[in-house]
């Protein structure tokens, strides 16, 4: 059994350094967090590196990481685990968050506000000082090793009152907000992601900083670092400047005529 | 025709209005000699335009027979079209300018001639100046671009180049140097300390060429920033600035001047690739050469380019260049920039003292006794912008309390963002202030709120847009409909119904007990929660004696919401009197019952009204409210009032539901037969605006169905409410049972 549950955790495992440039002092929180057994909650729009801040912790803390991508659907034995039939006989079947107990891993819980209300009640008692998860159906209680480590982020950006955490699950975390980095910051990460050159990259941030100033003038979100990286490569493999920008970043932001004008004339002004 | 036969049919369009019989026979008059073509097309359109405003269908009649001279009946729907744009946005006195110039402002953009409207583009500009600025502009019309900090003030139409597309980019380029105007700081440094402003003409003997000298300095500063900041734009506007500054052309026959302002400004634009402008410009002038001017203060530069220019003999004009040049009204500017940073600075003391309060209420609990204002006044630590940035290398939170950096509120954070940007930081008596008044424990801003909200029209009446299908546009504004609440009457009416329906209501609430979601076990799925014995034991067995076993295997747990918000919109027209009017609210209680059961949020309104200055609609229920004695008593008070102008209260639903956050947002309109008011309101008309609303509702996520009472079906209902949105019934007793039912398709 054990044998099995090692082998699953190597999948999970970081094995080389993953680029992360921090923007303020989330490595020192992070590590501090990890070294004193307190659960991470990072906030923060899409794409501005949260996902990858949690490998980049992974990898300096040495435990796999187990990442989960919440949706409407998740249910407890998502989780927790559950039975399964093979052949004659039904066995049970870790699920992520129990796996990861188990073995003293990095459980991370992705745009946590996805899943039902009712899940997030599961990890309650893994996140204040008793740190065990109970697994009704097998009526074991499990005990969180010093190295497992939960983490959950979400995205407040959303402004929807369905879309919030509650203050009983919010108020157990250690939270680190992330943002969109500052553009010198920003240029230097779009420079070492994709290969662009200074030039384009101190361009692309202009244009997504653009973007984002038009949160309020109804854009949901302005581009994410993530989309300034995907469109360089695009560029990179041979598309202009102008087709990339619009395919990979200003379309895929709204479908609003009236803002994609107004992007292409900023586009226009940039290129 | 007759001229007469035309005058009764102006009458019987216009009517129920009696204009004066003199005012008509002067412009028939005019019509006299029109052939029967003309007068058809023109009078078709006096529906449209005689309710909207009298005095402008009667220059409409005048100024149309020019019109028609001009183009063929074909056009004149379009015509007209823009005609009430125009006075919507203008007025009266727009729209007659807009007819008295048919070439020009009709013709002309049809013939597709190159000028642009702002308004055209404007949409696009707001969006485009906030992308660029990072902050909001307003745009304003003025005859030459100009700017006071905070609204930007542009020509209204621009003709200057052949081709559209070529005065729409001279737009984006006028927009984005008025903003390099803003943000290169020229503004602030006309201000004196003492919030006066500098004259900074007055020493030059020629105070209009020193103007414009000034303003030809600045472009040229502002345009090697944009270069800088939009690459773009720059590149891409050089050609379009060289043909503009081409026309600035000489008075009389000395040239000298006029040709040293056009190679200054060619070589600037030109600086890197044509030096022979440069060679030619200091050879005439004998200037300096200026190294960067984007970084040159052009309040020192103006004495010395004064003397060189202003030596030279001859005088220019400076043609459609004064639109790239722009004017630059300091008074005006700095009366914006003072009333802004006053602004700020109340804002952001009362802001901050509110926040300061809060902190020192905190503070407060833990060492009691303590004075408030003392105490914040000795931790309060204030760090400006470049301490800072050499401290941390970041420019955030720039105070700190205690000697701890607390994170500020992003409204506040924000607010000092933008007085850094405008002053480079925060002026220390600010944040004294701030400190004062928390310890005296008024918050200013709380205070000038309440004020505010005392003034203004009163929230219930809300204006709505009318479809007018004629002109194929809408009337803006054109409704005022208000939101009442009806008296709940004690009677025995509710009692009563649920008596008379007893077996239906049973049968009902079993219905609707079925749609109600519980969290429910549903067994032999492919995947789930846990494993389903039952299917597991048959798949064994099955196994045994050599079949195929099943693969679900397993139970789930369901737990579908009904996520629901239901609006109910009840005519309450005249014409309801009697057994329909009961009818509805018999189906009205029904539903309701049925409703609790299955536990939806719904809505109950009605509506009637009497023209479009008056359009009501009386809440019986809101989405969220109990249903209980107090809203039963409202559904029993529902009785006939007025009219059915259906489209009001259509959209106001609409707006009510877009407002709710429902998966599914359903609307039910009950009504008796056509939408009808008392003013043009009938017929077609009333039909197109009810169907525009449904459109609408559509489009915006609320489903919309619609029940209607009448005797015999007809055809307009599949055209005003969609094939399949709508049932019609013609046996009113049938109602209650046939909208529970109704409903219940429709949500399950």
């Amino acid at each position: 059994m054990n044998e099995k549950l090692e082998c699953r955790l190597e999948e999970h495992r970081i094995t080389s350094e993953p680029f992360f440039l921090p923007q303020a002092n989330e490595i020192d929180i992070g590590l501090a967090a990890s070294a004193n057994r307190l659960p991470l909650l990072l906030k923060g729009p899409t794409g501005c590196g949260k996902t990858r801040f949690m490998q980049y912790l992974a990898w300096r803390l040495g435990s796999p990481l187990i990442t989960v991508s919440c949706h409407d659907d998740l249910s407890t034995s998502d989780l927790v685990g559950r039975y399964l039939v093979k052949k004659n006989e039904a066995f049970w079947q870790d699920g992520p968050l129990t796996l990861a107990v188990r073995a003293g891993a990095i459980c991370y819980l992705d745009e946590i506000v996805e899943a039902r209300k009712d899940t997030t009640v599961v990890i309650h008692p893994l996140t204040d000082d008793r740190r065990e998860l109970p697994v009704e159906k097998l009526g074991k209680l499990y005990s969180a090793p010093p190295e497992f480590m939960l983490a959950v982020s979400y995205n407040p950006g959303y402004q929807s009152v369905l879309k919030d955490l509650k203050p009983s699950t919010r108020q157990r975390f250690v939270s680190l907000s992330f943002d969109y980095p500052p553009a010198e910051l920003e240029e230097k990460i779009v420079i070492t992601e994709s290969g662009a050159d200074k030039n384009m990259a101190v361009r692309m941030v202009k244009l997504a900083t653009m973007t984002r100033s038009l949160k309020e003038s109804g854009l949901a979100e302005g581009a994410s670092t993530r989309l300034i990286i995907q469109t360089v490569r695009l560029i990179n493999s041979g598309i202009d400047t102008i087709s990339a920008c619009r395919a990979g970043m200003l379309e895929s932001l709204t479908d609003d005529p009236e803002l994609l004008a107004a992007m292409d004339e900023m586009l226009f002004s940039l290129f | 025709m007759e001229l007469s036969e035309y005058k009764k049919r102006f009458y019987t369009t216009v009517s129920p209005s009696r204009p004066n019989s003199w005012e008509v026979d002067d412009i028939f008059e005019l019509l006299a000699e029109q052939d029967e073509a003309t007068m058809e097309a023109l009078l078709s359109h006096v529906g449209a335009i005689w309710p909207v405003s009298h005095s402008l269908c009667f220059s409409y009649l005048t100024q149309g027979v020019k019109a028609l001279d001009l183009f063929s009946d074909r056009l004149l729907g379009e015509w007209v079209r823009e005609i009430l744009g125009y006075y919507e946005r203008k007025g009266l006195l727009g729209a007659r300018k807009f007819m008295a110039d048919v070439d020009g402002a009709f013709l002309g953009p049809m013939r597709g001639e190159s000028g642009v409207v702002f308004e055209e583009i404007s949409a696009r500009m707001v969006h485009y100046i906030r992308g660029i600025s990072g902050r909001s502009f307003n745009y304003s019309v003025s005859e030459l671009p100009s700017t006071d900090t905070s609204t930007i003030f542009l020509p209204c139409a621009l003709d200057t180049f052949p081709g559209k597309q070529d005065n729409i980019f001279f737009y984006k380029l006028i927009v984005s140097l008025q903003w390099g105007h803003v943000q290169s700081g020229i503004f602030s440094d006309v201000l004196s300390p003492d919030g006066g402003i500098k004259d900074i003409f007055s020493q030059y003997p020629d105070k209009h060429l020193s103007a414009d000298l000034f303003s030809v300095l600045q472009f040229v500063k502002t345009f090697r920033c944009l270069e800088l900041e939009l690459p773009g734009l720059a590149r891409r506007s050089k050609e379009l600035c060289v043909k503009l500054i081409k026309q600035i052309v000489p008075n009389g026959a000395e040239k000298d001047q006029a040709l040293a302002l056009q190679q200054f400004l060619i070589h600037f634009l030109m600086i890197d690739n044509n030096n022979d402008a440069t060679i030619l410009w200091a050879n005439n002038t004998g200037c300096e050469k200026i190294d960067a001017p984007e970084n040159m203060v052009v309040l020192d530069e103006l004495p010395k380019f004064y003397s060189a220019i202003s030596q030279l003999p001859g005088s220019y004009t400076l043609g459609s260049a004064d639109l790239l040049l722009g004017e630059f009204d300091f008074a005006r500017a700095g009366e914006t920039i003072r009333l802004r940073r006053e602004k700020n600075e109340g804002n952001f003391v009362a802001m901050l003292a509110g926040f300061l309060q809060q902190q020192g209420a905190f503070q407060n609990e833990e060492s009691e006794g303590s004075n408030v204002q003392k105490k914040l006044e000795e931790n309060l630590l204030l760090l400006f912008k470049d301490q800072e940035d050499q401290k941390s290398g970041s420019g955030k939170d720039a105070i700190l309390i205690d000697n701890e950096g607390i994170e500020l509120p992003l409204e506040i954070a924000a607010l000092i963002k933008e007085i850094e940007d405008d002053l480079g930081r925060i002026p220390e008596a600010y944040v004294q202030a701030a400190a004062g008044q928390a310890g005296g424990g008024i918050n200013r801003q709380e205070y000038n709120n309440q004020e505010e909200d005392a003034i203004g029209i009163p929230t219930n009446v809300h204006p709505y847009d009318e479809w007018d299908y004629r002109r194929a546009g809408y009337r803006t504004d054109w409704c005022f409909l208000s939101e009442k609440s009806l008296h709940p009457v004690r009677s025995g009416f509710v009692a009563g119904t649920l008596e008379k329906y007893q077996p239906q209501l049973n049968k009902l609430r079993r219905q609707f007990e079925m749609l109600r979601t519980s969290h429910r076990f549903v067994r032999r799925r492919r995947d789930g929660d846990d494993i389903d014995l039952d299917a597991l034991i048959e798949a064994l067995g099955d196994t045994r004696a050599g079949l195929s076993p099943s693969d679900r295997l397993f139970v789930q747990l369901l737990r579908d919401e009904r996520d629901i918000a239901a609006m109910f919109l009840v005519d309450m027209s005249n014409s309801t009197e009697g057994w329909v009017g009961v009818a509805i609210k018999e189906a009205l209680v029904l539903i309701a019952e049925a409703l609790e059961v299955v536990g939806d949020r719904y809505g109950i309104y009605g509506f009637s009204g009497m023209r479009r200055s008056r359009s009501e609609v009386f809440h019986i229920k809101h989405l969220d409210e109990k249903y209980g004695p107090e809203v039963q008593g409202r559904i029993a008070a529902i009785g006939p009032k007025e009219y059915t102008r259906m489209g009001p209260p259509i959209r106001h639903l609409t707006r009510k539901l877009q407002d709710t956050e429902s998966n599914i947002r359903l609307l039910v309109v009950i009504s008796d037969g056509k939408p009808e008011d008392y003013d043009d309101y009938k017929g077609q008309y009333a039909i197109e605006d009810t169907r525009k609303a449904l459109l609408e509702a559509r489009g915006s996520g609320v489903y919309s169905f619609c029940i209607t009472i009448d005797k015999s079906a007809h055809d307009y209902l599949a055209h005003m409410f969609g094939r399949g949105n709508y049932i019609f019934v013609d046996e009113v007793l049938s109602l209650p049972a046939k909208m529970a039912e109704m409903y219940r398709l429709l949500t399950s």
